[in-house]
């Protein structure tokens, strides 16, 4: 059994729900982005890398 | 609060903590000068989930739960009794209208930190108050080992409104408006709704994704939360543990407005001269090679300089009205990782009163402690000149407080005095070395006093009588 003395509010339940699906949906882009924004960091970075430098 | 059931109501002692009641699970109770925690068998099966998960062992080798052990004692006998906890005691309790908005910002980490390790291991929060951390070994920790319960799928975060009514909505406010943390949680003790939040943010506000889906979206639904829906099951940890994360890039992302202005030309506004602050140092370091302390009150602390010359045993409590310098020294204490010093913002003419339910359920300042000893640097030109309280007056309210006191006592030739006379009447004809060490008298003996070969200041230790 929840204990509700704490939080009594019904209403906090839709806006929790709300908020992870907003989130959800801003991860999905994000992730997104970031795959896109890693294929170009990778060509600039092979572009800008002296072949001289990298030892390792 | 659920009036069923509640354990205390049986033949119980009445050394039960004031401020604990409202939770059936169980309470705190002292006992011989040492502070436990009585478990009811209600919460049996949360606390065995707990232990058998390791919840609690985690959260305290992260220095995010305070440490407790389970006694065999059985000092409260009852039918309901579970389990008897003797937790670390702690040294000095603090209230969220004593924290500047960095203590608040680290105690509302914690909370997030504490609840995510729940969700992991299958629990969660049930509350997310301010009240269940206290700064303890220089960090905040949460101190109610009865805040976790077993997690039921499809249920959203029930301690998920109380969190963002009492941290989240508060830092917001504290950063976006410049007013201070402490302030704001004095006169919201129990929280600001978001929709008093919203009512204050600037548009630019409106910007910040997270700021815009736990303040705005929340205030404009507040006015539609009658309208129940059922619970899904697609609803999981992974979706609060989100949210949690959404509000912890939230508060993180937050600054305070005053805190770079003030803190650029600190020194050079606040302290004479570095000269003068080396020789106080050195006057203070030897008399406190001196004399025997435990515990000590820095009142007008500024940023800890003169606490951090205590010896590492003792363990003080450092109160300035100042919240930036208080956000300062915090901010120290975190990085040095000093153990011994609790930071407070604290203006001494407006002492934090008796707080909560029948006013017993959080103490007045001045009335939680007795100290071995009082330093009173650089202040005492600020109540009697800055707020008009006689000398007598202030001798006798350090004399109820503290046994011993270091003081400084800045004459009206000291520039800083001087300013503070520029414009206004000079009405303070007590105000003299005289009536300084007359006043003291009444309820202290003075030991010794040196002057500074820097400034007309003097130093004065004294004993009470």
């Amino acid at each position: 059994m929840p204990i509700i003395y704490i939080d009594p509010g019904s209403g906090s339940y839709l806006i929790q729900v709300i908020i992870a699906a907003v989130l959800g949906v801003a991860f999905y882009f994000k992730t997104g982005w970031n795959w896109v924004k890693s294929i170009f960091m990778r060509s600039a970075k092979k572009r800008n890398s002296d072949p001289n430098e990298s030892s390792e | 609060m659920q009036k069923k059931g509640i354990a205390i109501q049986m033949n119980l002692p009445n050394n039960i903590h004031p401020a604990s009641f409202r939770d059936p699970a169980g309470f705190v109770f002292k006992n011989e000068a040492l502070y436990y925690r009585y478990v009811s068998k209600r919460y049996q099966q949360h606390y065995e989930y707990a232990n058998s998960h390791n919840v609690f062992k985690e959260a305290i080798e992260k220095n995010l739960l305070l440490s407790f052990e389970e006694t065999d004692a059985v000092i409260i006998n009852s039918i309901d009794h579970y389990k008897t906890l003797l937790p670390q005691q702690i040294d000095f309790i603090t209230y969220p209208w004593e924290w500047s908005f960095e203590q608040l910002r680290d105690a509302a980490i914690v909370t997030l930190e504490i609840c995510r390790i729940a969700l992991k291991k299958g629990m969660i929060l049930k509350d997310a108050t301010p009240l269940n951390l206290q700064f303890v070994d220089g960090k905040f920790q949460w101190i109610d080992h009865l805040s976790f319960e077993i997690y039921q799928q499809g249920n959203a975060w029930v301690a998920y409104r109380q969190f963002c009514e009492m941290f989240l909505n508060p830092l917001i406010v504290a950063s976006f408006t410049g007013m201070e943390a402490h302030r704001i949680m004095l006169a919201y003790p129990k929280g600001i709704s978001a929709k008093q939040t919203a009512a204050l943010l600037p548009f630019k506000s409106k910007w910040r994704l997270h700021i815009q889906l736990h303040v705005f979206l929340q205030a404009k639904m507040q006015d539609k939360q009658h309208k129940t829906i059922p619970r899904s099951q697609n609803f999981t940890a992974p979706k609060i543990l989100r949210i949690i994360d959404s509000l912890q890039a939230c508060i993180q992302s937050l600054q305070y407005k005053t805190a770079s202005s003030v803190w650029g030309n600190y020194y050079d506004e606040t302290i004479i001269s570095q000269a003068y602050l080396n020789e106080k140092k050195e006057i203070i370091r030897n008399i406190l090679q001196t004399i025997p302390y435990q515990s000590v009150l820095d009142a007008g602390c500024n940023d800890g300089e003169m606490a951090k010359l205590c010896n590492a045993q003792a363990s003080i409590v450092a109160a300035d009205a100042d919240s930036t310098c208080i956000d300062h020294l915090h901010t120290q204490i975190k990085q040095n990782h000093i153990k011994n010093i609790c930071p407070v913002v604290l203006d001494l003419t407006h002492p934090s009163g008796a707080m909560g339910w029948d006013n017993s359920e959080q103490n007045a300042f001045f009335l939680r402690k007795e100290y071995d000893l009082i330093f009173a640097f650089a202040l005492i030109h600020h109540l009697a000149i800055g707020s008009n309280i006689p000398l007598d007056k202030i001798a006798e309210v350090f004399s109820k407080t503290g046994k011993q006191l270091l003081i400084e006592f800045v004459p009206k030739e000291d520039p800083k005095v001087a300013s503070m006379l520029l414009n206004r009447t000079d009405i303070f004809v007590h105000y003299t070395r005289a009536g300084f060490e007359e006043a003291f008298c009444n309820y202290y003996t003075i030991i010794f006093s040196v002057k500074s070969n820097t400034t007309e200041r003097m130093i004065y230790h004294m004993t009470r009588k």
